[in-house]
């Protein structure tokens, strides 16, 4: 569908994506545990058996993106997670709670929820949809490269927004 | 001129990266700033009470049965009252900082902690954190005589009965600086800077 290089770039930002949340939840479990409660969508206590599986899970999830034969069915798990995550804080905004922590940015960053969430987890299922429906390599080197090139630019401009977000919550509590 | 092209290609490409690594590191060192500068140490955003006064006096429910009168010290000591809820993820990351720190601290001061509404969740935070060996007050009553509005918050009562410092807590530095308000005899860490300064 799109060609090879941006497919391969999006798979390298979305494993890039992964592999940081899923660090991130296991620097702090019991952290993520109280994060996972906290959406209350799940019975009480659920957070405690599955924060550490769902981790893990994201950094494997991670590691199959590069492998050959396992990247269309890990993108379209991504896809899931991701789009998962995305509904869980539709709901809770839903409900008005926006206080709650949204346990994206893992141990030390903290995030209330907002509208901009759930889009930008929209985004990254798109990505992850279009990168699964566009299979197929470079067949150049330069194509590698510009593929390394094209996720290294967008993974870093998504921590940047990622940051702002955060910033504007810190500032608005100045105000 | 297709290798050119390649070329110039490739140094556009590290220069946008170059540029977004930049971006990426202003935005962090805005949130670095955004965590230092204001509150530095435990904020102080209480209108109803301030440092040195007279702290409210509340009988409250212990969560295991009985009473406890908050705000009054047992002789000799100071009180550390630890607001804290269990639907709050902050305050129980900051559960090992607090108890490490009463530990540490055991020869003057006792902790107290306090919160309100129903037993059971409060039962729950207290056995899966081993808050067991401290008094856990239920009192609606007591977050509001000493002004609570934001979760974590801490108020370190003096062995006279007086406030020694008080404020959000966010962090262990936070906690340590109510600590230190109180040693030395100043409101908060930002009226110490500002004396200083």
């Amino acid at each position: 569908m799109v060609d090879p290089v941006i497919a391969l770039g999006l798979v390298l930002l979305l494993g890039w994506v992964l592999l940081d949340a899923g660090l991130g939840k296991l620097r702090d479990v019991a952290l993520t545990a109280a994060h996972i409660d906290d959406y209350r969508l799940l019975p009480d206590g659920a957070g405690a058996w599955l924060a550490r599986p769902l981790a893990v899970f994201e950094v494997a999830l991670a590691g199959l993106l590069l492998l050959p034969f396992a990247r269309v069915p890990a993108l379209l798990c991504a896809a899931a997670i991701i789009g998962m995550y995305g509904v869980a804080i539709t709901v809770n905004l839903l409900r008005g709670r926006r206080d709650i922590d949204c346990g994206c940015g893992g141990a030390g960053q903290s995030q209330r929820l907002s509208v901009a969430l759930p889009l930008r987890n929209a985004f990254l299922v798109a990505a992850a949809l279009l990168a699964a429906a566009s299979p197929g390599v470079p067949s150049h080197w330069s194509g590698w490269l510009f593929s390394l090139f094209c996720a290294a630019v967008v993974a870093l401009l998504y921590a940047s927004v990622n940051g702002l977000l955060a910033n504007q919550q810190q500032l608005e509590r100045l105000r | 001129m297709n290798n050119a092209l390649l070329v110039s290609s490739v140094l556009l490409w590290i220069v946008v990266l170059v540029m977004a690594v930049v971006i990426f590191a202003l935005v962090r060192q805005i949130g670095v700033l955004y965590e230092r500068v204001a509150p530095a140490g435990a904020l102080m955003v209480n209108r109803k009470l301030g440092v040195g006064q007279e702290a409210p006096r509340v009988m409250a429910q212990r969560l295991d049965g009985g009473t406890l009168e908050a705000g009054v010290p047992a002789a000799g000591r100071s009180q550390l009252l630890f607001f804290l809820a269990p639907d709050c993820p902050l305050c129980k990351s900051l559960l090992p900082a607090v108890l490490s720190a009463a530990r540490a601290e055991r020869d003057w001061l006792d902790l107290v902690f306090a919160s309100d509404g129903d037993t059971t969740p409060h039962a729950e935070l207290v056995r899966r954190h081993g808050l067991e060996g401290f008094p856990y007050l239920l009192s609606e009553v007591l977050g509001r005589s000493y002004g609570v509005s934001k979760l974590p918050y801490g108020v370190l009562i003096d062995e006279q009965g007086r406030i020694a410092s008080l404020g959000i807590v966010n962090s262990r530095e936070h906690l340590d600086s109510l600590f230190e308000a109180k040693e030395r005899k100043v409101a908060s860490i930002q009226e110490f800077v500002g004396r200083s300064g």
